[in-house]
C-alpha cells in the first residue's frame, strides 16, 4: 500500500494551458474589484469631507459671524457702544447726583462718607 | 527561486511569483483531483477554484507544516465539494461490518491502470479510498468531513478494496486471454 500511496503522490499529470489562464483571469478580476472598492472609499470619503466644509461655512455664514469680528477695531467699538447704550445713567453726572443728595437726605452718614 | 521566498511573493500578490508556483505544483494537484472526479471539465473547474482559493488565502498558511500539504488539503476540499454539489455523492450505505485487516492489493499496476480501476469505482468508494489510503485521513476525519459514521467509512473501504482486487483479477483475466 506504500507503494501504491508513492506512486499516487509523485505523479503528476499534463494540465491544460486553459486552466492557468482561468486562474490569471479570476485573480486579475479579483485585483482590479479591490482597486474599484479602494477607488470608491476614497470617492466617499473625499465626498464627505467636501460636504463637511460646505455645510460648516454655510452655518457660519447663517449664525452672523459677520463682519463684527473682522477686526479688534470693530469687535471693541461694538461692546463699548452696546455697553454705553445699556448702562447710559451711570455715565450721567446730573443723575448721580440727584441720586446722592437723595441718599443724604434719607441717610445723614452718607454725606460725611468719602 | 526558494519556496519560502515564492510563498511569501504570492502572499504579496507577485504575479510572476504565483505563475512559478502554479508551473510547479499543478501537474500533482492535478492528478490529485483526477483521483476524486472522472469527468474532466469537473476535474479542470475544481483545479482553478483550488489555485484561486490557494493564491487568494495563503496569507494563512503559517508556515506550521509542509507547504504542499496544506494546497493538497484545500484540492481535496474543493474535490469533495464539487462532489456534493453535484449530489452524486451516494455512499452504498451496507451495513458496516468489521473483517479485520483489509487485504493488500498488489501494487504491481501502471498508475495508467489503477487510474483506470480507480475510474470504475463508485463515487463514494473512490473518495473514501482516496481520504484513508492517499491522503491518509484518519476513519474519524473523513466521517466528519461526509457527515456519515466511523463505521460506514470502514466498511466502505473495505468493499472500495474488494471492488479494486476484482477489477485488478479481471482486468489481468482479460489480459492472459489476449
Amino acid at each position: 500500500m506504500q507503494e501504491l500511496k508513492q506512486l499516487h503522490n509523485d505523479h503528476t499529470v499534463e494540465v491544460p494551458r486553459r486552466v492557468w489562464n482561468q486562474v490569471e483571469g479570476r485573480l486579475n478580476n479579483e485585483k482590479q474589484k479591490s482597486k474599484l472598492l479602494r477607488l470608491k472609499m476614497l470617492t466617499g470619503i473625499a465626498a464627505c469631507l467636501a460636504i463637511a466644509f460646505i455645510l460648516s461655512y454655510a452655518s457660519l455664514e447663517i449664525s452672523g459671524a459677520s463682519n463684527n469680528f473682522a477686526s479688534n477695531g470693530n469687535y471693541k467699538s461694538m461692546v463699548f457702544e452696546d455697553l454705553e447704550k445699556q448702562d447710559a445713567y451711570l455715565y450721567d453726572f446730573s443723575q448721580v447726583k440727584t441720586l446722592k443728595t437723595a441718599l443724604v437726605a434719607t441717610n445723614p452718614s452718607f454725606a460725611k462718607r468719602r | 527561486m526558494e519556496l519560502e521566498k515564492v510563498i511569501l511573493l504570492c502572499k504579496n500578490q507577485d504575479a510572476r511569483a504565483q505563475k512559478h508556483l502554479y508551473n510547479q505544483y499543478s501537474g500533482l494537484l492535478f492528478s490529485v483531483v483526477r483521483r476524486y472526479l472522472k469527468n474532466e471539465e469537473d476535474a479542470e473547474d475544481a483545479l482553478i477554484e483550488a489555485f484561486y482559493k490557494i493564491f487568494s488565502k495563503i496569507k494563512t498558511y503559517k508556515g506550521q507544516g509542509s507547504f504542499e500539504g496544506w494546497m493538497r488539503r484545500v484540492v481535496v476540499n474543493e474535490c469533495l465539494m464539487k462532489l456534493r454539489k453535484k449530489r452524486n455523492f451516494t455512499l452504498a450505505l451496507e451495513e458496516a461490518y468489521d473483517v479485520g485487516e483489509a487485504e493488500m492489493i498488489t501494487p504491481a499496476l501502471a498508475y495508467q491502470d489503477l487510474m483506470k480501476v480507480l475510474e470504475n469505482l463508485p463515487t463514494g468508494y473512490r473518495t473514501i479510498f482516496n481520504l484513508y489510503e492517499i491522503e491518509g485521513f484518519k476513519h474519524r476525519e473523513i466521517a466528519e468531513q461526509l457527515g456519515i459514521s466511523i463505521n460506514t467509512s470502514k466498511s466502505q473501504l473495505i468493499l472500495a478494496k474488494k471492488r479494486i482486487r476484482d477489477l485488478i483479477k479481471k482486468k489481468q483475466l482479460i489480459e492472459r486471454r489476449g
